[in-house]
């Protein structure tokens, strides 16, 4: 008889994936698209490659599930095996000179908070592009703060543990990602108004 | 059921791939904890031989040292010690951080922490254990080791730079001589009359005429082949605190013994009570 493991939260499905296959099958079908979407938003990879790191990251999960401890939030543990994952990869990928390229949608703009926004008079189709140009441009472990942040939509707490640093080092990196995003924003959206206004006037 | 869920439940099932044991993971947390213990404790340890070998070192030479006396004495101090200590700090906050929630700690907290039980451990085994006794051990442990007594006799036995050590064969206080025979058999003639200090116990032994047979260390001028003009005379062993035992004269009233203090050298009717002012 197959079970159902609707009604389990993450957490139960970890334990019971413990002796449980078909449990641990449940937790890929429901960490499968929000894991792609993170590595290919981490990363310079391709979709293939991308979900050649995903089955890495599943197959090191199910190894090591018994490390999962129930105080901690299942999403964070598994966010962090991808993390790392990915980020090896990219390392691997970044050692042999390919370009970094991020995963970019319209999600990022639309979640980034009030203070980064750059004044309204310039076009928000501008916008979009200067942050997406300036998140690049961003340090990775401020663009993995970012990501996590405003994309994930991860809690302080939770991008702690994926990122095993202390929460206050989590804020000072939000923090500080958010002011070199603003400034660097604020110097587009500079130039942006004066490409306007020259280009205006001939 | 997705692609990757099939694939993925295939393999595991296929390949038989087996899970770590939960003992596995609780054993590495442990052992990093205990490696983090062990590091904060030979990190005391060290901590306590850098304090021994501090308070061991002759500091109160320093002011009586010329620029380049001050370079040869820097370099015979064991500093080595300190970067052991550095080493075995940073093992101590690696071990931490790898533990399950270690990466929570907060940086400074983590250092501040560490360097706090380092030195508490440390003055608890420099004060119950002895770090003298792990200086013993680690000589007879390792040849190669230097024990601080012999640093200090590697740094005493250069004359020929002023430092001096050895023990008094003739003292000759009228003519403001001493005959010194140096570790190495040589002897050695040191003129004390320039001299800017001397050490009240070996002031006392002089003036006594019991300083024959005593080890003394001289800094000083070389002035001839065998010959140094002393600038500072001082007892070759350390005068720990807890070692003085001189006794106080209660005999003498306070005012007496205040007048009294410190006559200048030489001055052969010295009351011995002066001794009290040995500083500890």
């Amino acid at each position: 008889m197959t079970q159902t493991f609707s009604p389990f939260t993450d957490e139960q499905l970890a334990l019971a994936a413990r002796d449980d296959v078909d449990a641990f099958g449940e937790i890929v079908e429901r960490y499968e698209q929000p894991l792609l979407r993170y590595v290919l938003r981490l990363s310079d990879i391709t979709q293939e490659e991308a979900e050649e790191v995903l089955q890495e990251t599943f197959i090191k999960a199910w190894k090591n599930i018994n490390e999962f401890d129930e105080g901690q939030k299942f999403s964070s543990w598994i966010y962090r095996i991808t993390h790392n994952e990915t980020i090896s990869e990219y390392r691997k990928r970044k050692a042999r000179g390919s370009k970094q390229r991020v995963e970019w949608d319209e999600e990022l703009f639309a979640n980034l908070p009030g203070d980064i926004a750059v004044p309204r008079d310039v076009d928000r189709r501008l916008d979009a592009a200067s942050i997406r140009q300036a998140v690049t441009w961003l340090p990775d472990n401020y663009r993995n703060a970012i990501i996590l942040r405003y994309l994930e939509e991860k809690s302080y707490d939770e991008i702690a543990d994926i990122l095993r640093m202390p929460l206050g080092s989590v804020a000072t990196l939000v923090n500080r990602a958010k002011k070199m995003l603003r400034d660097r924003l604020r110097q587009s959206g500079k130039q942006a108004e004066a490409h306007d206004y020259f280009f205006s006037e001939t | 059921m997705t692609d990757l869920k099939s694939k993925i439940t295939a393999q595991i099932k296929k390949q038989h791939i087996s899970q770590r044991p939960r003992l596995y993971f609780v054993l590495k947390n442990c052992g990093f904890w205990l490696l983090f213990s062990l590091a904060v404790l030979v990190g005391a340890a060290t901590f306590a031989m850098i304090l021994y070998i501090f308070l061991e070192a002759d500091f109160e030479v320093l002011r009586y040292m010329s620029s380049s006396d001050f370079g040869f004495f820097l370099v015979t101090l064991p500093l080595y010690w300190l970067v052991f200590f550095g080493l075995f700090f940073l093992l101590a906050f690696y071990s931490v951080r790898q533990t399950k929630k270690g990466y929570r700690f907060p940086f400074a907290r983590l250092v501040v922490g560490n360097l706090i039980l380092s030195i508490l451990f440390g003055l608890a085994f420099y004060q119950w254990v002895g770090a003298e006794m792990i200086e013993q051990q680690l000589a007879q442990a390792m040849p190669f080791y230097k024990g601080i007594e012999h640093r200090r006799r590697e740094v005493w036995s250069h004359p020929r730079e002023g430092f001096l050590a050895g023990t008094v064969i003739q003292s000759l206080p009228e003519q403001h001589l001493l005959m010194v025979d140096d570790f190495q058999g040589q002897s050695w003639n040191v003129d004390i009359g320039a001299v800017r200090e001397i050490h009240p116990l070996i002031r006392a032994q002089l003036e006594q005429g019991i300083l024959e047979g005593v080890r003394i260390k001289v800094l000083g001028d070389p002035t001839g082949e065998q010959a140094i003009v002393a600038r500072l005379l001082l007892p070759w062993e350390r005068m720990k605190p807890r070692g003085m035992q001189l006794r106080r004269d209660d005999s003498v009233p306070d005012d007496e013994r205040r007048e009294s203090a410190l006559p200048p050298f030489p001055h052969r009717n010295m009351p011995l009570h002066y001794l009290d002012q040995i500083p500890e």
